[in-house]
């Protein structure tokens, strides 16, 4: 009997049952409190000691540059920073070298964003005393979660990322680099139904190709947050359709397109090279931009910290604009320019496309930049991608509020001015 | 009881050698031996001196390099479902309690489960585990798995039971139980059983004759008829302790 | 011992094992709250982004709100969790039902461990992730190619466990079952298999830990419900609240999933000698 009691107690003498051995005296049970006490405060000292040291390693804060390039570092190898530093840099009549601000701004690979290479290659940020690095995103979201953390300042995307930016984010949109609309189409394959119906059945609509009931229940491949999926919301909403009535799936583009061709889906939603591709594998462009009479802007955002230095800021938007007149009017060099901006960053592209879309794509004016702010062209724009979002779910009406205040053209417009004033022939 | 029965089992020069590139192992050189019907056998012999080789080889689970083994007068190759073997320890599968364990022979052969059952209940009376059907191997002691063994053994049938040093894992006071068991039982239901130890006293406790191994490569080296012996064998009596200082001397314990 | 100094002990030797079992229980619950108050903290006080994280209130609040709210990605909770249970499982079953007598046979027969081992060896550095493509073009998008993305995370734990758990056969159990007159297949089935058992659930219980945790990745492949796609849904749209609810509702799922994995083998192998 005694033998079978040890052995229990010798049990229980493991692990933490050891560490808080009790000694064996007639005044177990107080001893027994006290060891819990102790216990206790044991644990209690232990925990705050790590919430003051995870408090002081994140206190001791990384200056702007090594968070960005932490965080870009993180964003699963979608950023890169590119540093070129131009040729010559000063002005010929200046003797002393100027100090220049430093300052991180973001881009895609994407004609939006052209502007932004072009002037970093010809050197003109240096001109108005910045230095600049630029982060580039090849999609919107983690283009965004870089903002967060306060990797860049001011950055062009497009605008269903941007109205993320504006509603999750709290940026500000300062105004629009191009059009952002070609080449964004719902494509299906030349014999289905849709393909098959021929256009011009859609009242108001006529480029669209079929009818609404066609759309029922098709199973749509599309990257969710992206234009092309704006640019479907905008066609389920000229059918008068939603959401709802077809089946959409998301897939990343490179996967959907493949998956399109191995015959999974009956639309897929393609924009630049996958487009040319798919035209040139006999897809049909059921819908687009233009046919959805969706003519969207790409966007300009900014951070609370960008506008809290002006100055800075409004050069910033000087030289992008002066940057995309630029490739407005030098169309073949500026192909040159997104071709190799294109294989820099992985993206799939040849040089015959990159010609044609950066030809074929329309650009605004100076005139139409001014009419979209003096009217409110622009923030119908802003609206109208809302409205599609909201129709869907994915934000509510009180976000509209914030879209809807969350621009100001001002900067904008005096880059223009400055741009006329100095640059215009 | 008088010991001129029938031969049940007969080695004829028996021989295991493990050959290998790197240098052959002779285990058993040349044993030659006849086993009779119900008698209590045990083989004694220095430890490492084959005799489990040579155990393994009649049961089966070994091929003799050379030599021939007879049951019955028969020729026999590899396993026979007469032969049972009752090993030294973790003979008994943790994963299925004593009554599945004493099961297994007849189920392997296919026999009904009621029959199987009863026989089981049969044997697991028999060695003292009434009770304990449905217990794990983890809830039995050393001394109750080896039971178990012997009740599967039975069980399956086998009239040779052949058993390799079963008590060597137990403990000393275990032991000498297990010892008055397996001559209680053998008593009760007299098979042919061959016993390998290399303890001289528990030889001379339990064997009608012992068959004395040299040391490696094993051949016979003696053979001692006990029948004078009178059971209950007295391990403190005279001719016991004579019997065991000849084998003693005979063993030639000093190292070579 | 005299019978009322030996129920005094008693008492108090019960008493002591009841005060450990809670001290035990109130560590785990102080490590949990512990986290809890990080995270809450490094929530508030802004250490980490505001728009990088959110408070674990924010997540319960978020949680309680898909319930019934299908916005903004387009489906209740339930929908989303359903779907990747649905996805996982699968995936699961599948590698159950490969990986374990494939790896069982591969350990008990020379033959076939020499013809499949070297091809294993050569497809197994390969991450699941890299076979999105193929599984695309062979598989399409739907349930079938997810679940053979996290099959193949899945099974790998699976078949090697089982077949260093067969290897491991006690050559006695072996012996034993010869003597019985088992051929070398029925020695296979009614002693390889039970023996390496408890290597087998371990390698399953491992397989259950890789499949949940791959779940993300196949939903990466294409979806419209899922946490995985909830979770990617709150990148791109900038709902943390989204990504953190998901995350947490992954890791609930998985506790329970090791809970009734625990009790699922304690029962099957209550023959084992616990310590």
């Amino acid at each position: 009997m005694c033998r079978r009691g040890k052995r229990r107690l010798a049990g229980g003498w493991h692990g933490f049952g050891k560490a808080c051995a009790l000694p064996k005296s007639n005044k177990r049970k107080a001893a027994q409190k006290d060891g819990v006490q102790k216990m206790k405060k044991k644990l209690l000292a232990l925990f705050m000691a790590l919430v003051m040291v995870s408090g002081v390693m994140a206190g001791c804060g990384s200056p702007k540059e090594a968070e960005g390039e932490a965080a870009s570092a993180q964003t699963e190898g979608e950023g890169q920073t590119e540093n070129k530093q131009a040729e010559d840099g000063q002005e010929a009549d200046e003797d002393e070298p100027k100090e220049l601000t430093k300052v991180t701004l973001s881009a895609q690979p994407a004609l939006h964003s052209l502007g932004i290479y072009v002037a970093l290659d010809k050197g003109w940020f240096e001109e108005e005393g910045l230095d600049v690095d630029v982060l580039t995103y090849i999609a919107g979201a983690p283009q965004l979660e870089a903002v967060a953390s306060d990797s860049w300042s001011v950055g062009v995307m497009g605008i269903a990322a941007g109205v993320t930016g504006l509603v999750s984010y709290d940026l500000t949109c300062l105004g629009f680099s191009f059009w952002d609309y070609s080449s964004q189409k719902l494509y299906v394959r030349p014999d289905s139904e849709i393909a098959l119906a021929g256009q011009g059945q859609v009242e108001g609509y006529e480029g669209i190709y079929g009818t609404p009931e066609l759309y029922k229940g098709k199973t749509i491949l599309c990257t969710k947050g992206s234009l092309g999926h704006l640019q479907l919301l905008a066609t389920l909403d000229a059918l008068g359709l939603k959401e709802d009535d077809v089946n959409i799936v998301h897939m990343e583009i490179a996967a959907a397109y493949q998956a399109f061709l191995a015959g999974e889906g009956d639309a897929v939603c393609l924009w630049s090279t996958f487009s040319a591709d798919g035209e040139g594998e006999g897809l049909i462009p059921a819908s687009s931009c233009e046919a959805a009479k969706l003519f969207v802007p790409s966007v300009i955002l900014a951070s609370d910290k960008a506008l809290a230095d002006e100055e800075t800021t409004q050069k910033i938007m000087n030289v992008i604009f002066r940057g995309t007149m630029w490739v407005n009017e030098n169309r073949e060099e500026a192909a040159q320019y997104y071709y190799d901006l294109c294989i820099d960053e992985g993206v799939t592209c040849t040089e015959e496309y990159a010609l044609s879309y950066v030809q074929e794509s329309d650009a605004p004016t100076v005139e139409e930049y001014k009419a979209m702010f003096e009217g409110d062209e622009f923030s119908a724009n802003l609206e109208m991608a809302m409205k599609y979002y909201i129709a869907c779910g994915t934000y509510s009406e009180a976000d509209m509020d914030k879209v809807m205040n969350g621009f100001d053209g001002t900067m904008l417009m005096n880059a223009i001015e400055f741009y006329e004033e100095n640059y215009a022939e | 009881m008088p010991l001129d029965g029938k031969i049940k089992l007969k080695a004829e020069h028996l021989c295991k050698i493990y050959f290998s590139s790197k240098g052959d192992m002779d285990a058993v050189e040349d044993i030659s031996l006849e086993v009779k019907e119900n008698e209590f056998l045990v083989i004694l012999g220095p430890g490492q001196c084959g005799k489990s080789v040579f155990l393994n080889m009649l049961c089966g689970l070994e091929e003799p390099t050379n030599g021939k083994i007879y049951r019955d007068g028969t020729e026999i190759h590899g396993t026979d479902e007469k032969i049972s073997m009752v090993f030294q320890r973790m003979a008994i599968m943790p994963w299925k309690n004593s009554m599945q364990n004493v099961e297994m022979g007849p189920k392997y052969h296919g026999v009904n489960k009621n029959v199987r059952r009863q026989s089981g209940m049969r044997f697991l009376e028999m060695v003292g585990l009434k009770g304990f059907e449905g217990s794990y191997p983890r809830q039995l002691s050393g001394g109750m798995k080896q039971r178990v063994g012997i009740a599967r053994a039975y069980n399956a049938d086998a009239e040779i039971l052949l058993m390799d040093e079963p008590f060597g894992a137990l403990d000393a006071q275990t032991r000498y139980q297990m010892q008055d068991e397996i001559l209680r039982i053998w008593e009760k239901d007299r098979r042919t059983i061959l016993f390998v130890t290399n303890n001289i006293e528990e030889a001379i406790y339990l064997g009608d004759r012992i068959v004395l191994l040299s040391k490696r490569p094993a051949v016979v080296k003696e053979i001692y008829d006990l029948s004078h012996l009178p059971r209950p064998r007295d391990n403190v009596s005279r001719s016991f302790m004579e019997m065991r200082k000849e084998i003693t001397d005979a063993m030639d314990l000093g190292l070579e | 011992m005299e019978q009322m100094i030996r129920e005094s002990k008693k008492r108090e030797a019960l008493g002591r094992m009841k005060k450990e079992s809670i001290r035990n229980l109130c560590l785990g619950i102080v490590g949990i709250a512990g986290l809890l108050l990080l995270w809450d903290m490094v929530a508030r006080f802004g250490i980490i982004p505001k728009n990088l994280i959110v408070s674990p209130w924010e997540v319960v609040k978020t949680l309680a709100i898909k319930m019934s709210d299908t916005k903004p990605e387009g489906s209740l909770l339930l929908a989303h969790i359903t779907s990747s249970l649905i996805v996982a499982l699968s995936g699961y079953a599948l590698a159950l039902l490969i990986g374990i007598p494939l790896g069982l046979l591969m350990g008990w027969y020379k033959a076939i461990d020499r013809l499949i081992g070297p091809v294993f060896e050569v497809l197994r550095p390969v991450p699941p992730i890299a076979w999105i493509p193929f599984t695309i073009i062979f598989l399409g998008i739907g349930l079938e190619a997810k679940a053979v993305i996290i099959f193949l995370s899945a099974f790998i734990p699976c078949l090697i466990n089982s077949y260093s758990g067969i290897k491991l056969t006690n050559q006695v159990y072996v012996n034993v079952a010869a003597t019985c007159g088992a051929s070398r297949w029925e020695t296979f089935c009614r002693v390889g298999i039970p023996s390496a058992m408890p290597m087998v659930f371990a390698g399953m219980r491992i397989s259950l830990g890789n499949a949940w945790s791959t779940l993300v990745a196949a939903e990466m492949l294409a979806a419209n419900k899922g946490l995985g796609y909830m979770i990617l849904m709150g990148r791109t749209y900038g709902r943390v609240d989204l990504i953190m609810s998901g995350m947490v509702m992954i890791g609930i799922l998985g506790i329970i999933f090791n809970a009734v994995f625990d009790r699922v083998e304690r029962f099957v192998l209550r023959w084992r000698v616990t310590r």
